[in-house]
């Protein structure tokens, strides 16, 4: 079962993002912080495939931080970024450091959570020809020793 | 300094000149004058004026007069110096100007010899006469009155020809003197000597009477003389000194006031009342209009302020507002550029008219002008002078700054509300944004288990989970409302419709409509005896001060109190240190002291800034509004309460004093 990781500070959003993903069958952790979100991936024993951040939490940065504590424990962890509609500068920094992508919470006439799911899978199926190339690689070095 | 002349006694002085009031001055006279009392017998010595010095001269020998008086002794010289120099002391004292006058009256009379006398001083604005003081024998109320008053022109008593004249008149035998129109059957001689202002302009007259026939001299005129120009130099001083003080006051109130309106009245009652013109009217350039409009008069056009307004260059008014130069003519009906559109008095009413620009770091923002009526004696010039012009621009002058102050007080609330706004837009589409988006996520669901979304089938959906999603939805919708209202406030905060109110009254008001009766906290007010009058929206009012007390309460769920006060506080009294307003005026503090946890000191500089909260709702904006309503209204709010201690909130809000 895919294990997904939400990080916001507001109750609502967490609330309803976790109903959402789970109705899908994800199992889902939540962290209400930047600061419980970093020491929930410390403190997994697997790594989580995918990470849904909030861009802002009190510090601007937040996103950028949880992304840099995501790839830090697992280089294959998936990072989803939201953002404030319109705000999309930090957004695009996080896609330069490696998010998988990134969605505004806002977006006029868009059930975003659908939206979401669907990024979800993206980052999954991503997440999983990544490994597969990797383990692929590692497949090949191994034949090629021994060869 | 003692003339020679003076010393011993035994030479006398006599001053010749008539019109003793250009001859005379402080500094020369003194000793000249105490031989002038000495009422001399023997030979003569005439002096006459050689430049700057009063040179003896050989004349004629004076025509000798009986004189009920003694030779004076040294002792007698010494006795008559320290009069004159006390009168002039008096002339230069604190005391009033009537005791002054009254002072004077009693010794021209004692000294002179007269039988009675009196002095009258011209009505400023229609330059009628009138007793302001007498002295001697057999006055009566009925005397006082018909001596001069407003029956019957004034230019037939021998007063008002002094006063038209500007010239001393004696007389020494009214038998003499077919015109005399006697007041007192017992008079034979009178002397009248003119009060002169420096400027040349007669302000009164002191009158001197006698039963004796020749009973006053060249010496007597030139005593009155003397005691008249101190007189003038007193009424000057007075005029100048109350001018003084209405420029200061003036300048006072314009650094302190909360309304502009009752400033530009205030402005306009100071420069008519004080400086004694007619009427005083305020025009301000509108800048969308480019029209010079009304803002403030106190006469008949105050029904038109805010509506009657000039064109620029429109008749005299206009065109000192298009040429930012003064205008100082004696009857604007007969200048060319007078057009008679707003006017406080009838063209055939209109004595003197005076109009200076106001100027501010833009140029010429309003124009200034004043009025005085016809004068109804014609011996009374009342055009304005030189000196009223640089009174008028000195107020002009202070007007506009205070304009540009408060162009750049609101210029800088400006700036700082649009920095908010930057904020502002951020903060709103962080907080507003996300709780559109769980709302979203709740109609998700909802049309998940009502299975109408795209691609669902219907699942089993029970009554309770639809509420419970219902339930969550306005919960959401309320907050963001919530949100709103906030935002609005706050970017409401600053504009004001402000109305005379009294403030313990308010606050009462607000604690009986905010505070909960039956909560856990203890209420205690201590509301001032005195009112506290002050000009205020006391809709903006009420929201800040509930907003106070809602936060007391809620900080304090399990039980505590809540004292609310009211002060006056005056320019003399100690504020904390947080305050800052501008000094010298006085302030109404009101207080609310809870027992809550109090602030934090590292809090304290963060309280009032916009978003900083410390409970789960809302935007932080409520002290903020709080902060920014009485700030519009040119008070102060600070925090002075120690933490662990509760919390107390003292806010200053300008009084309306003096109206």
């Amino acid at each position: 079962m895919c294990r997904i990781l939400v990080v916001d500070d507001e109750d609502e959003v967490r609330a309803s993002l976790a109903r959402r993903l789970e109705r899908e069958g994800f199992n889902v952790t939540v962290a209400a912080s930047e600061d419980e979100g970093l020491s929930a991936m410390k403190e997994a024993v697997k790594p989580f495939d995918v990470v849904i951040t909030d861009m802002n939490m009190g510090d601007p940065n937040s996103g950028v931080h949880i992304l840099e504590g995501a790839v830090g424990r697992d280089v294959f962890t998936e990072v989803i970024v939201l953002t404030a509609y319109g705000n999309v500068a930090n957004a695009v920094e996080c896609m330069k450091r490696g998010a998988f992508d990134y969605v505004e919470k806002n977006l006029p006439g868009v059930d975003v959570f659908e939206l979401l799911i669907l990024k979800v899978e993206q980052a999954l199926e991503r997440r999983r020809s990544s490994v597969q190339t990797v383990r692929r690689l590692e497949k090949f070095q191994k034949e090629m020793g021994k060869g | 300094m003692v003339n020679p002349a003076c010393q011993g006694g035994e030479r006398k002085i006599v001053l010749i000149e008539k019109n003793i009031p250009k001859y005379v001055h402080f500094g020369t006279a003194i000793p000249i004058r105490s031989s002038v009392l000495a009422k001399p017998r023997g030979d003569k010595l005439y002096y006459r004026r050689n430049g700057s010095h009063l040179q003896p001269e050989p004349r004629k020998r004076h025509e000798r007069r009986a004189s009920r008086r003694r030779r004076p002794s040294g002792e007698g010289v010494r006795a008559e110096l320290t009069r004159l120099s006390r009168l002039s002391q008096v002339a230069v004292s604190g005391g009033g100007v009537s005791e002054l006058l009254d002072n004077y009256v009693e010794e021209a009379v004692t000294a002179t010899g007269a039988t009675r006398g009196f002095i009258a001083l011209a009505e400023v604005e229609t330059g009628d006469l009138e007793i302001v003081a007498i002295a001697g024998a057999g006055w009566t109320d009925e005397a006082r009155r018909n001596r001069l008053g407003r029956r019957g022109p004034t230019g037939t008593t021998i007063t008002a020809r002094v006063a038209t004249t500007g010239k001393c008149v004696r007389i020494d035998d009214v038998e003499d003197a077919p015109n005399y129109q006697p007041f007192f059957a017992d008079i034979r001689s009178v002397l009248a000597v003119p009060i002169v202002e420096p400027g040349e302009r007669v302000r009164g007259v002191i009158n001197l009477e006698s039963e004796t026939p020749g009973e006053f001299t060249t010496d007597e005129e030139a005593f009155a003389s003397v005691l008249a120009d101190m007189a003038a130099l007193r009424l000057s001083m007075e005029d100048k000194s109350a001018r003084q003080a209405a420029l200061i006051q003036n300048g006072k109130d314009l650094s302190i006031a909360a309304d502009a309106d009752a400033l530009m009245k205030k402005v306009a009652d100071v420069a008519a009342e004080i400086l004694r013109f007619e009427d005083c009217s305020i025009f301000l350039i509108d800048r969308a209009t480019r029209r010079a409009v009304l803002v403030a008069t106190r006469g008949p056009l105050a029904p038109q302020i805010g509506k009657a307004y000039y064109e620029i260059g429109e008749g005299l008014t206009g065109w000192v507002a298009e040429h930012g130069v003064p205008v100082r003519i004696g009857s604007p009906k007969n200048d060319p550029r007078h057009k008679g559109l707003h006017q406080e008095l009838k063209d055939e009413e209109t004595g003197a008219f005076l109009a200076v620009p106001i100027r501010s770091t833009t140029g010429v923002v309003g124009v200034l002008r004043v009025l005085r009526k016809n004068s109804t004696s014609p011996w009374f010039p009342n055009d304005f002078t030189e000196e009223d012009e640089q009174v008028l621009l000195t107020i002009a002058s202070q007007v506009g700054a205070a304009i540009d102050n408060a162009q750049l007080f609101a210029r800088l609330v400006q700036a700082e509300r649009m920095a908010a706004w930057g904020e502002m837009s951020a903060m709103s589409s962080h907080m507003i944004g996300n709780r559109v988006f769980a709302i979203k996520g709740d109609l998700n669901e909802l049309e998940h288990v009502l299975g109408t979304g795209p691609g669902h089938e219907p699942v089993t959906v029970t009554r309770e989970q639809i509420a419970l999603l219902v339930g969550n939805m306005k919960r959401g919708i309320f907050r963001l409302e919530e949100l709103l209202r906030e935002f609005r406030d706050f970017v409401r905060a600053t504009s004001l419709s402000p109305v005379p109110l009294e403030l313990s009254e308010l606050t009462r008001s607000v604690v009986e409509e905010t505070f909960p009766k039956r909560g856990p906290v203890a209420l205690t007010t201590d509301y001032a005896q005195e009112p506290l009058p002050a000009q205020a929206d006391p809709v903006k009012l009420k929201r800040a001060f509930a907003e106070i007390i809602e936060n007391a309460v809620t900080f304090q769920e399990r039980g505590g109190s809540l004292q609310v006060a009211t002060r006056r506080v005056g320019p003399g009294d100690v504020l904390p240190p947080e305050v800052s307003l501008p000094r010298g005026g006085a302030y109404a503090c009101i207080e609310f002291a809870d027992g809550g946890p109090g602030i934090r000191e590292e809090d304290k500089s963060k309280i009032f800034r916009p978003f900083f909260t410390s409970r789960n709702r809302g935007m932080g904006l409520g002290l903020a509004i709080v902060k920014g309503i009485i700030e519009a209204h040119h008070g102060d709010l600070v925090e002075v309460g120690k933490p662990g201690e509760g919390a107390r909130f003292l806010i200053f809000l300008p009084l309306r004093e003096g109206d």
